[in-house]
């Protein structure tokens, strides 16, 4: 009993952590909540939980921390729904095959692909490139006109109206199988891919592509989620207490420490997640 | 029917499925009688929620919040068949097709 209950307020902690983190530096809980309960797991603070779960676990808690951002933006109208349905049709081709590579492989090919997307990671942070929307018109998409993929949103920081059309649709629409593939495959949003597509290859303005890439996030969960479910990988004493803390740890990071949000406090995260990569690779071979 | 409308039920799912969870928890330490790894037949699921059995609780917050994405898709078709716009409700035909057709391929095939 009283590991029972070790168990979940371990798991609300780390998922708190997680959230919170998460939401100050700009970051998917799941970089951090996979290798946090892997650590915890292999410490033997949960017995009997493997690597598979733990991804299960990340891809549910993804779906609530996605879908909890999305319905704000989609209450400010900057989620443009109709892309991220054209989108989502192939990413969640992407997220039923990486989770069912997923399944298939061994726990250490995935802590080494985990700790490989870290490093990726921590490399982005550190280099702190933010992605800018192109000023040319570009070609007519001839898609794009077909199924209204354009829109226009309300700017608070500009303070105006920005009009936009998605471009180069049939690309955007190929590569955002790889955002559902690493969303399957390892247990994340998938906004590292989905995020800078949107913005170089349709040329969306960052906010709407940042917002339209949650509703993608919530389709890659729900696909990932129900493959992982089915194959009876959801354990449900992980996953409640790991959704409570990444969305109280993640509302009260947005809430109220979100101005805490610098360069300096990324780079020194980055140094620390680039730690956590090395250790889960050194773990996946030793 | 508004296509942005659609954040009140997100809004209201994700709490419900928030709430389910805090029950089930609460309920689970109140019982004093579940481990790791223990799991509920989808025959008994019923039963078990009928009879308050907190892991079948903790399943049925898991359940809604999966099903979000997917309810979703449908309320932006019935939203898009009443703008009457074909070409984005048939897109979004294909995208929920595409989902079942991706769990039809788990179920049978593997």
């Amino acid at each position: 009993m009283v590991m029972q209950v070790a168990v979940i307020l371990y798991v609300i902690l780390i998922a708190f952590l997680a959230g919170f983190i998460g939401s100050i530096l700009g970051l998917g809980g799941g970089a951090i909540l996979v290798p946090f309960l892997d650590f915890l797991a292999e410490s033997g603070l949960l017995p009997g939980v493997n690597i598979h779960q733990i991804i299960a676990t990340s891809l549910v808690c993804t779906i609530a921390t996605s879908s909890t951002s999305n319905s704000i933006y989609i209450e400010k109208r900057i989620t443009n729904m109709r892309i991220g349905i054209f989108l989502g049709t192939i990413s969640i081709l992407g997220a039923f095959t990486g989770a069912t590579i997923s399944i298939m492989l061994q726990g250490n090919i995935l802590r080494f692909l985990f700790g490989l997307l870290l490093i990726f990671t921590s490399y982005n942070m550190i280099r702190g490139r933010k992605f800018k929307t192109r000023k040319s018109e570009g070609k007519k998409d001839k898609i794009a006109e077909l199924l209204g993929l354009m829109g226009q949103y309300y700017d608070e920081s500009e303070k105006r109206i920005i009009n936009y059309k998605a471009q180069n649709t049939l690309k955007g629409l190929l590569l955002t199988f790889f955002g559902g593939l690493l969303s399957g495959l390892l247990g994340i949003g998938g906004g590292v891919i989905n995020v800078p597509i949107l913005v170089i290859i349709l040329n969306l303005p960052p906010k709407v592509a940042s917002a339209t890439s949650l509703f993608i996030i919530g389709l890659n969960g729900a696909t990932g989620g129900t493959i992982y479910w089915l194959n009876g990988l959801i354990e449900p004493l992980l996953v409640a207490p790991a959704v409570i803390g990444i969305f109280f740890g993640a509302t009260i990071g947005t809430k109220f420490f979100r101005r805490l949000r610098n360069e300096t406090l990324r780079k020194i995260f980055a140094i620390f997640l680039l730690y956590v990569a090395i250790r889960m690779i050194y773990k996946a071979f030793y | 029917m508004n296509e942005y409308n659609l954040h009140k039920y997100i809004k209201t799912a994700v709490f419900l499925s928030i709430s389910l969870f805090l029950i089930g928890i609460a309920l689970m330490i109140f019982n004093q009688s579940y481990t790791l790894n223990q799991s509920i037949q989808l025959s008994d699921f019923m039963n078990q929620l009928l009879l308050g059995n907190p892991l079948a609780i903790i399943y049925l917050g898991i359940l809604n919040l999966i099903l979000i994405p997917i309810v979703s898709l449908f309320y932006l078709e019935i939203a898009y068949i009443a703008e009457k716009d074909k070409n984005i409700s048939l897109l979004t035909i294909i995208t929920i097709s595409m989902l079942i057709i991706v769990i039809m391929i788990r179920l049978i095939l593997f």
